[in-house]
């Protein structure tokens, strides 16, 4: 076996982990004390779920597996950089919607995805981002009636 | 059942609800068209629009998203070789070939005749089958209801693919996992919350389809970014969109028997579009006579709408479970089965008996939807392949927007973007080490169900396994599951030592 750690094998292994958590976990979930004799209780399934998933993770480390790619080959992608920055920005987004507001953060949003892709001309990342947001501002909001609380630091 | 009927015919007639299988057919056809993003994407992205309808409507809307998306997925098929949708890989086959010729418009309507024959026998099929499995699952109790779900689990992995059994078993436990966050309805105790109460109602659905789906599909579109887009010359250069009469004659018994294949494909759990379009081609280069095999992958007439009609009768055939039982066997279904229950809908044997109207709507809208498909959007296919043009770096943003706000929009909870975006992160790491989605996402929306009937079989049975076996339905629908299951291993196993043997 030449590739004894192959992505196959990190995925299950990742699996076998979060199973085994997951499995520390339903062991703690609280039951009510009338509920301790019953066969049927809040634990049941996710501890069967816990054993489950360890056998199938457990067999999937065992058992040769020859198609798969090694983590290296399977991780890489010319694009791994943007995907990155998109992630950050969709979180960042998250955090900005509360205190700047849906016109504001969406507006940036866009810019900046826009950007992140390549795009670099000024005319189109303004154009195909401050209308899109003030257009769905105005439809959420004057339209369907949906209050969008205004950015908290315009306040 | 002539009541429900009317009442179902007058409610996909009325006006507003024509609309929204237009809109609907549509908006699927041109988000399946974009490479990438499949009909779970294209649904999941819709269900936020869909809230605030009455449950007919909504699900008559989504259902034309998900012909619609087939139909665009064949498009890109067609047209560029990049099937957005796995459904409709078969029909590049011979699709692309035919669009190479110059004979792109032809390829399109020969897809689109095929799709829209598969859907009306389906239809058919399905408006007999439906009522006829309802009554039968009357009968169902929670055992059967149990074993039917863990056999809707094992098929989903089982169909996924050689050296991914494994896998799909595990996503389907992930998504069982998943499904336990949250407040236990039965004894309203917290599980998994870690004390957060953002987690107490559990993970939203569409939150999970969402980030699993279009988020992902749309991030790793910018991870791994396809070799050359469509060029515009292909897209403006469509040639004729007609059929000779004998090529019609040509492929007619094609499309007879792809429709019932397909349909019966899509009726079993797990099965559905993809495989169906598979077996539909298979078959026909199989029944082909020496001359036409040739042919075959070089632009066949048959190899082209043998899986066009199969992945749409699949389509279709893939709503007798959903409506019936309340048990999706797909991916897909299992996206519609998640906006029914947020639309308060409980579908199963009793939505026939109690709303008639919902099941004979969809239904019927089905049939409508692929009429639109065939009057509206193919004529309209060069026009909405030329958005295909719009540059990649103003969809991609666009997209994951969309998907972010749709969830928003609904719990206004930051917290909620946040968790997208880590489980956008883990469906890109699984997706690269080719792990499957679509059995997490029915393992999610099927765990709340599995545990009720599991519980009550097993307060039934005073906590033994016997419910499993006691009753002839039941062990039936078990050994099936096992079966199902064992199948693939048997193959594993058998077809190792061949191999050892051809390298030897």
């Amino acid at each position: 076996m030449k590739n004894t750690m192959n992505a196959t094998r990190v995925g299950a292994l990742l699996f076998l982990i979060l199973a085994l958590v997951y499995g520390y976990n339903a062991y703690q979930i609280p039951l009510q004390p009338w509920s301790m004799d019953e066969p049927f209780t809040s634990r049941t399934l996710p501890i069967f779920l816990s054993v489950i998933g360890s056998i199938v993770a457990l067999l999937m480390l065992i058992l040769p597996d020859n198609d798969a790619q090694s983590p290296a080959e399977c991780f890489s992608g010319p694009g791994w950089k943007v995907t990155i920055a998109l992630l950050v920005l969709m979180s960042l987004f998250g955090v900005a919607l509360k205190p700047l507001g849906f016109l504001v953060s969406t507006t940036l949003f866009l810019l900046g995805g826009y950007w992140l892709l390549g795009e670099r001309r000024i005319k189109v990342l303004f154009l195909a981002s401050v209308p899109v947001a003030v257009g769905l501002w105005f439809l959420l909001s004057r339209i369907l009636g949906i209050y969008l609380a205004p950015g908290e630091l315009f306040i | 059942m002539f009541e429900g009927i009317t009442a179902g015919l007058a409610t996909a007639m009325a006006w507003q609800n024509l609309i929204y299988v237009i809109i609907g057919c549509f908006a699927g056809t041109f988000i399946g068209m974009l490479p990438g993003l499949g009909p779970m994407s294209a649904i999941a992205l819709m269900i936020p629009v869909t809230y605030g309808f009455d449950p007919a409507s909504g699900m008559i809307l989504l259902a034309g998203v998900y012909y619609g998306a087939i139909f665009g997925g064949s498009t890109s098929s067609i047209l560029i070789n990049a099937p957005g949708v796995a459904g409709t890989v078969a029909t590049s086959f011979d699709g692309y070939p035919l669009a190479r010729k110059g004979q792109a418009g032809k390829a399109l309507a020969l897809a689109a005749y095929a799709s829209f024959s598969g859907g009306t026998i389906a239809a058919i099929f399905l408006l007999l089958a439906a009522p006829m499995l309802a009554q039968v699952s009357l009968s169902f109790q929670s055992p059967d209801y149990f074993a039917l779900m863990v056999l809707g689990l094992t098929a989903v992995a089982a169909f996924a693919g050689k050296g991914n059994v494994l896998k799909a078993i595990m996503m389907a436990i992930l998504g069982l996992m998943l499904s336990t966050i949250g407040t236990d309805q039965s004894s309203g105790i917290q599980r998994f919350t870690f004390g957060k109460m953002d987690l107490i109602d559990g993970i939203d659905f569409l939150l999970l389809a969402m980030a699993t789906f279009a988020l992902a599909e749309a991030l790793m579109s910018v991870f791994r970014p396809d070799k050359g887009g469509p060029s515009s010359d292909q897209l403006s250069n469509m040639g004729s969109l007609k059929l000779s009469k004998q090529e019609v004659k040509e492929v007619a018994p094609t499309v007879a028997r792809s429709s019932i294949l397909g349909f019966f494909t899509g009726v079993l759990p797990g099965a559905g579009a993809t495989i169906a379009s598979f077996l539909a081609y298979g078959m026909e280069r199989n029944l082909a006579s020496a001359k036409e095999k040739l042919g075959f992958g070089k632009g066949s007439l048959k190899g082209l709408a043998g899986p066009e009609t199969a992945n749409n009768a699949a389509c279709t055939g893939s709503f007798v479970p959903l409506l019936t039982l309340g048990i999706p066997g797909s991916g897909t279904t299992a996206i519609l089965l998640g906006a029914l229950i947020s639309y308060g809908v409980q579908p199963g044997p009793r939505l026939f008996v109690e709303q008639p109207e919902v099941f004979w709507s969809v239904i019927i809208s089905m049939y409508l939807g692929n009429l639109v498909l065939l009057i509206l959007n193919l004529p309209l296919i060069p026009y909405i392949a030329k958005l295909l043009n719009m540059p990649k770096q103003i969809l991609t943003p666009l997209v994951l927007f969309f998907s972010l706000t749709g969830v928003y929009l609904i719990s206004f909870n930051t917290f909620d973007i946040q968790m997208m975006v880590l489980f956008a992160v883990a469906a890109l790491v699984l997706k690269l080490m080719s792990f499957p989605m679509a059995p997490m996402i029915l393992g999610f929306i099927l765990g709340g169900m599995m545990e009720d009937n599991l519980r009550r079989s097993l307060m039934i049975s005073d906590g033994s396994l016997s419910f499993l076996w006691e009753r002839p339905i039941t062990l039936a629908i078990i050994s099936i599951a096992v079966v199902v299951l064992l199948v693939p291993a048997i193959q594993a196993f058998r077809k190792k030592p061949e191999a050892v043997e051809a390298t030897a």
